[in-house]
């Protein structure tokens, strides 16, 4: 498998984790994606009004104060000056004294507020204070979801469909707007706490499918399917590897074949465990005909 | 002579073995840490011990009586002194001695929560899940409790110190007082700490006795010098055994506490190491060389350990291994066998009264003449080498019953494998043909399966022994049978380079083939008769290309596609097409188009996959062996070559090449300018440094695309690299554009070369200089040849590449690995689920609708519904057609059948 | 997305028991945690019948244990 890591096919403004490493880190069922991405669907009454869906896409994205303005310190005066942008303030449907109020909320200090300029000084008159205070308000959420680092909207057949760099579907499926029967995200193991795992069984197969057929390999699906069913038939999402599938085999003989031979080999004999020899390796390493084919029919010579 | 059922090993238990029980399998008590007496003779009671199993030849086992490779050896033991602690316990006994009641041994947990995690344990082991989490909460819920429930004993928290000190108030736990305590742990509170009593007590973590493993498996050798070299367990055993004698002793003698417990302490190191001598916080006992010895952990351990290297991959006889070569001449299904491997690897003939008479010239011949034979068993069961003098005797002797094991011969099933094994067609069944020689020889056409080439290639051959494994290689793993992909459902085996070239040749120009050389084309091919030629000249006939291919294509064929090399352009003419790229296959005629990649070439093959599926897998092994002698025949009719002046390009077009790429370094020196200017136009999503760079890579690629068309048009359609890439045989307009045009752009990790020097890649250029070829970019092709900067740029790219490669194989490898472990024992039974070794379910019917990935025409259900239009109104066949569809819908019926 | 989830009865589990001859601890299983079983108030020991869009049959249908 010869897998090159590229960008997004779809949206180019969003980076996404694709090829070998993308496969790994699904099979690897990772808490958390290198890229997480969620795919918002939108209901009719927003989903073809240019409008009303970039404002969901400005109520998610997670606005900090740094993003509407400049922030300069005036060490003389010991102040901290904040200029708003009319313009991207406008954008994000905000008015000055909002953010005035919300700044006042995070940083727990009076904020003056002069046209679109805001003023305000640390409790403690000195340099450090004023370089402290000034990192703290660049950071101060306005508004939005923090994980949503930001929001990109795009026009595919006939509806408007927002991206988002960043993922908490179970923060965005309640938002007035959003379609929760197709809304998704690219990390299963949200998808399987959020929506069940049947859906993230589901979302593995697709997440796989994606990866592959954008490096140009066809591939059937059924065998992806069964890859997503082993994953997911004990109910959670289990890893394919050391700490899921092949971690919990039943014979013992074929997990010490597989990675820590030793430490499977004593924890068997402490839980007093009984190796059937039903499955391949196991019949292997004992030296007799594996259980499958010609070895699975039983037959008996007379004497 | 009856034969015997076999003997099947049904389950293995796992568990502790006790005091008693090692006593118990022991042949010895080892008192000794001498070896050998002064006469090289085993001492007893010492480590080499006879009872022990034997290693000399020569000598008999004083256990079993038995020889040396006979013996399977036998275990003794060493009683220590003291009660030591198993390294692999440690940690456990570190919980139980916190879940343990430092007075009474029981387990610190009221009753009703005993019973409650008890049967959490039991549901968990019912539905095969593993019961660690129960455990866990056990020890630590248990781990809570001030004071005993049961004796009112207050609690002391243990400290451990890493490795085997357990310390209790700064007070130390001699391994003797833990195995005492844990001596008292009822057995039903083991049973709720996830340990089973019956084979697993835990006191039998901190052991008494030491098995003393058999000679066998730590032989020792002899060295030229005439020196004994013992294997590291035995010198390990040494160091116990003078250890344990040293603390007898002294404990004997009344020594002062203090010695004692530095001797049980030393005790403990060797035991320890014994058994890993790789934990941590013990220093690895060392060879006197200083390497580390390889105890009992480490021979288990690892690729290379007893599990993987010994266990899950055995050495096996009747194989052969030696380097490929190709041979055309031979059917794909078959591999060519050198005479001297064919005389090595035998085949063993149970005699009969039909075969008797062959049996017996087989043994005639004798071991030196081809079909010949190298032993014979007679019926008592004794195996007799067939030799030039003896072999008249035996052909005499020979009556049914005997057995002969005769040379591989034309015809016998044998299994080829190449290594790395990734996918089943990595091995697959063929017919063996004898040749000279001393390679396996195989056609090109499976060279795409095995992803083998012949640059050096070594393969596999495995000769299955008894008639239900050549039945099996036969029906499951024949070539004939893998020629679709499982992956897709498309054809993995197929012509490849000269073949599709020699193909193409013969079927895109339309060239008068007379007789003779028609005869000669075919010659190697099946065909008996020629078909009506096209015309006659000077009273002589003749046929085209086409009509010579389609002479090899089956009666009935109708297909219709795009060639490779076709343009896909906007409106497509067919069979109008310009460069003969739309593919008419009427009633087995080739009536348009040229044959190229997308017809013949593995992969893609249109027609292998139709024939395949519509004549069967013999009739597709048949046009694959005709296709292929045709293409080699044609390319070596008409003779093709490529040569370093097939690159060269006209003066003109030089010139042209040259204007793009300075026009195309002018618009990056705009972009640049715009850029520090500040008028460039920032790319949604991305910083002003990104859009430049992605605007000029953009605009560079354009210039090498358009630098690749001029000399791709300027070589023309006759150029032996361009009909390659055309028609998919070998190479791309990519290769031939950075050989005739421009090489292009060097990247690393996909953005133009930055490092280097300070704010440049190379002193020849200024301090932030992000023009084209400041920043790798090589105007150059390869036949005009790089400047010192490109060639230096071109080193950068193609080490990324190399390193790239190296990272992805082991990457992938891994990512394999584990898929092929986790997959591996799912199977699909006959009621259409697939189950694992357990039972559990998996999928209800195989991928949902039961259908085999490889028999769909590439992964659609659209194979049934052609079965149904072929044949709905067949009434000849229609009984075995309704059979058929029957089979192919059974999983849905079935699933009817449940929910109705 | 999520597909259609219900409690099985216990006369189509006996059946559905009986067709592939198991026990309902061969079934694949479903977390009671899990936030569709949550939403049909399914017990642990139920046995729930799940209606999949298929990619190759259309619609498949499976079954699954609910455990703790
Ligand atoms: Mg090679
Ligand atoms: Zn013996
Ligand atoms: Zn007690
Ligand atoms: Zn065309």
């Amino acid at each position: 498998m010869t897998m090159r890591t590229f960008h997004y096919a779809g949206v180019a403004e969003i980076n996404v984790t694709l090829g070998l490493p993308r496969i790994i880190e699904l099979v690897d069922a990772r808490k958390n994606p290198s890229t997480p991405m969620m795919t918002i669907y939108l209901k009719e009454e927003y989903s073809n009004d240019r409008e009303k869906s970039s404002d969901v896409a400005w109520a998610i994205e997670s606005t900090h104060l740094h993003h509407i303005g400049d922030i300069t310190t005036n060490v003389s005066e010991m102040k901290i000056i904040v200029n708003i942008e009319p313009k991207a303030l406008e954008m994000r449907k905000m008015t000055p004294g909002e953010v005035a109020m919300a700044l006042e909320v995070a940083i727990g200090l009076p904020v003056e507020l002069v046209d679109h300029t805001l003023t305000t000084a640390p409790e403690e008159v000195s340099y450090r204070g004023l370089l402290q205070l000034a990192k703290k308000i660049r950071n101060v959420k306005l508004k939005g979801i923090d994980e949503i680092k930001r929001v990109v909207i795009r026009r595919e057949s006939d509806e408007y469909i927002l991206y988002t760099e960043g993922s908490a579907l179970s923060k965005i499926l309640p938002i007035p707007g959003v379609d929760p029967t197709r809304t998704r995200t690219n990390n299963i193991i949200e998808m399987a706490d959020v929506l069940g795992i049947e859906t993230a069984r589901q979302s593995i197969i697709d997440e796989i499918m994606a990866t592959l057929r954008e490096q140009g390999l066809d591939v059937d699906i059924r065998h992806i399917m069964l890859v997503a069913d082993i994953m997911t038939c004990d109910g959670e999402v289990k890893q394919i590897g050391r700490h899921g599938i092949s971690g919990e085999k039943a014979s013992v003989l074929a997990r010490a074949a597989f990675e820590v031979t030793v430490n499977h080999l004593l924890d068997s004999g402490v839980r007093g465990e009984i190796d059937e020899l039903d499955g391949v390796t196991e019949n292997v390493i004992v030296g007799q005909p594996v259980k499958l084919g010609t070895g699975n029919v039983k037959l008996v010579a007379r004497k | 002579m009856i034969h015997s059922v076999p003997k099947r090993i049904g389950q293995i238990k796992f568990g502790f073995i006790s005091p008693k029980e090692f006593r118990k399998m022991s042949v010895t008590r080892v008192i000794t840490a001498d070896t050998y007496d002064d006469d090289g003779f085993p001492i007893d009671m010492g480590l080499m011990d006879t009872r022990l199993g034997v290693i000399d030849p020569g000598l008999r086992c004083k256990t079993c009586g038995q020889r040396a490779g006979e013996c399977p050896g036998h275990f003794g033991h060493i009683e220590l002194v003291a009660p030591v602690i198993h390294i692999g316990f440690a940690k456990l006994i570190r919980k139980l001695l916190r879940a343990i009641c430092r007075s009474c041994g029981q387990l610190l947990l009221t009753p009703n929560e005993k019973t409650k995690y008890l049967e959490e344990i039991r549901a968990k082991v019912e539905i095969g899940h593993s019961i660690d989490d129960v455990v866990n909460t056990v020890f630590k819920e248990s781990r809570k409790a001030k004071k005993c429930p049961y004796c009112g004993e207050e609690q002391i928290d243990i400290k451990f110190e890493k490795p085997t000190t357990y310390l209790e108030d700064k007070h130390k736990l001699m391994p003797a007082d833990i195995r005492d305590l844990f001596e008292k742990i009822p057995d039903d509170d083991v049973e709720v700490m996830g340990m089973d009593p019956a084979s697993a007590r835990p006191e039998w973590m901190l052991l008494t006795v030491l098995p003393v493993p058999p000679v066998t498996m730590r032989p020792s050798i002899t060295l030229e010098s005439g020196q004994r070299s013992e294997d590291d367990i035995t010198h390990k055993l040494v160091d116990i055994i003078r250890i344990n004698q040293r603390f007898q002793e002294n404990r004997e003698a009344g020594a002062p506490q203090l010695i004692i417990e530095d001797l049980w302490e030393l005790l403990q190191y060797h035991v320890t190491t014994f058994i890993d001598n790789a934990v941590s916080g013990v220093p690895p006992a060392r060879h006197r060389s200083g390497r580390p010895l390889k105890t009992l952990s480490q021979r288990l351990k690892g690729k290379e350990g007893r599990f993987r290297g010994s266990l899950s991959g055995k050495r096996v006889n009747f194989s052969a291994r030696t380097v490929i070569s190709p041979d055309p001449n031979l059917s794909i299904s078959e591999v060519g066998v050198p005479e001297a491997t064919a005389k090595e690897l035998t085949i063993t003939m149970n005699v009969t009264q039909h075969n008797i008479n062959d049996a017996k010239e087989y043994v005639a011949r004798g071991p030196e003449r081809h079909p010949g034979a190298n032993y014979v068993i007679r019926g008592d069961g004794r195996r007799v080498k067939v030799t030039d003098k003896n072999s008249l005797e035996l052909v005499e002797a020979i009556e049914t019953g005997w057995k002969v094991e005769r040379h591989l011969k034309d015809g016998d099933i044998v299994l080829f494998n190449r290594q790395p094994s990734l996918h089943r067609m990595s091995i697959m069944a063929h017919e063996v043909k004898v040749l000279p020689n001393k390679t396996f020889r195989l056609n090109p056409a499976v060279c795409p399966p095995y992803n083998a080439d012949f640059d050096g290639d070594e393969m596999n051959l495995h000769v299955p022994q008894t008639e239900e494994a050549r039945a099996e290689a036969k029906i499951l793993m024949h070539v004939e049978h893998n020629i679709l992909s499982p992956r897709f459902g498309g054809p993995i085996i197929g012509g490849i380079h000269d073949h599709i070239s020699g193909l193409y040749l013969l079927t895109n120009r339309d060239k008068k083939i007379y007789k003779p050389e028609a005869l000669e084309l075919l010659k190697k091919s099946s065909i008996k008769e020629l078909m009506e030629p096209a015309g006659y000249e000077n009273g002589k006939p003749y046929w085209n290309g086409k009509q010579i291919f389609s002479m090899i294509l089956p009666d009935g064929l109708h297909l219709t596609f795009q060639a490779e090399m076709c343009e896909h352009c906007e409106e497509c003419t067919k069979g109008e097409c310009e460069r003969d790229a739309y593919v008419v296959i009427e009633d087995g005629i080739l009536k348009h188009g040229s044959i190229d990649e997308k017809a013949i070439g593995a992969f893609k093959s249109k027609i292998l996959d139709k024939i395949y599926k519509e004549y069967g897998e013999e009739n597709a092994r048949m046009f694959v062996d005709d296709a292929t002698r045709l293409g080699i025949r044609a390319i070596m009719r008409m003779g093709f070559s490529f040569g370093i002046d097939d690159e060269d390009v006209t003066a003109e077009a030089d010139v042209q090449i040259g204007e793009v790429l300075s026009e195309a370094e002018e618009r990056v020196t705009k972009l640049i300018m715009a850029y520090s200017a500040g008028e460039l136009e920032q790319l949604p999503g991305r910083s002003l440094d990104e859009t430049l760079e992605m605007k000029i890579m953009q605009e560079l690629g354009r210039a090498r695309d358009s630098a690749g068309d001029i000399a791709g048009r300027n070589l023309g359609l006759s150029n032996s690299a361009v009909i390659m890439a055309q028609s998919g045989a070998r190479g791309s307009m990519l290769n031939l554009t950075q050989m005739a045009g421009c090489v292009g752009q060097q990247a690393v990790r996909g953005e133009r070369i930055q490092r280097g020097y300070v704010g440049r890649t190379l002193p020849h250029y200024e301090t932030g200089d992000l023009g084209a070829d400041a920043r790798g970019f090589v105007k150059s092709s390869y036949k005009t040849g790089l400047s010192a900067t490109e060639y230096f740029f071109h080193a950068i790219g193609g080490r990324e590449g190399l390193v790239d490669t190296a990272v992805r194989t082991s990457q992938s490898g891994y990512l394999q690995r584990r898929m092929v472990n986790a997959l591996q024992d799912l199977e699909v039974q006959y009621d259409g689920t697939v189950r694992d070794t357990r039972g559990m379910i998996v999928q209800f019917i195989y991928g949902e609708d039961g259908l085999d990935p490889m028999k769909g025409d590439f992964g659609t259900r659209e194979s049934i519904r052609r079965i149904i239009n072929l044949h709905s109104n067949d009434t000849v066949n229609h009984a075995s057609h309704r059979a058929k569809l029957l089979a192919l819908s059974r999983p849905n019926q079935s699933e009817n059948q449940v929910h109705r | 997305m999520v597909p259609y989830h219900e409690i099985l009865d216990e006369e189509e589990l006996k059946f559905v028991l009986e067709h592939y001859n198991i026990g309902k601890e061969h079934l694949p299983k479903i977390k009671v945690k899990d936030p569709v079983i949550k939403e049909i108030k399914a017990q642990v020991g139920d046995v729930i019948k799940i209606t999949r869009k298929s990619a190759t049959a259309d619609e498949a249908i499976i079954y699954r244990l609910v455990i703790g």
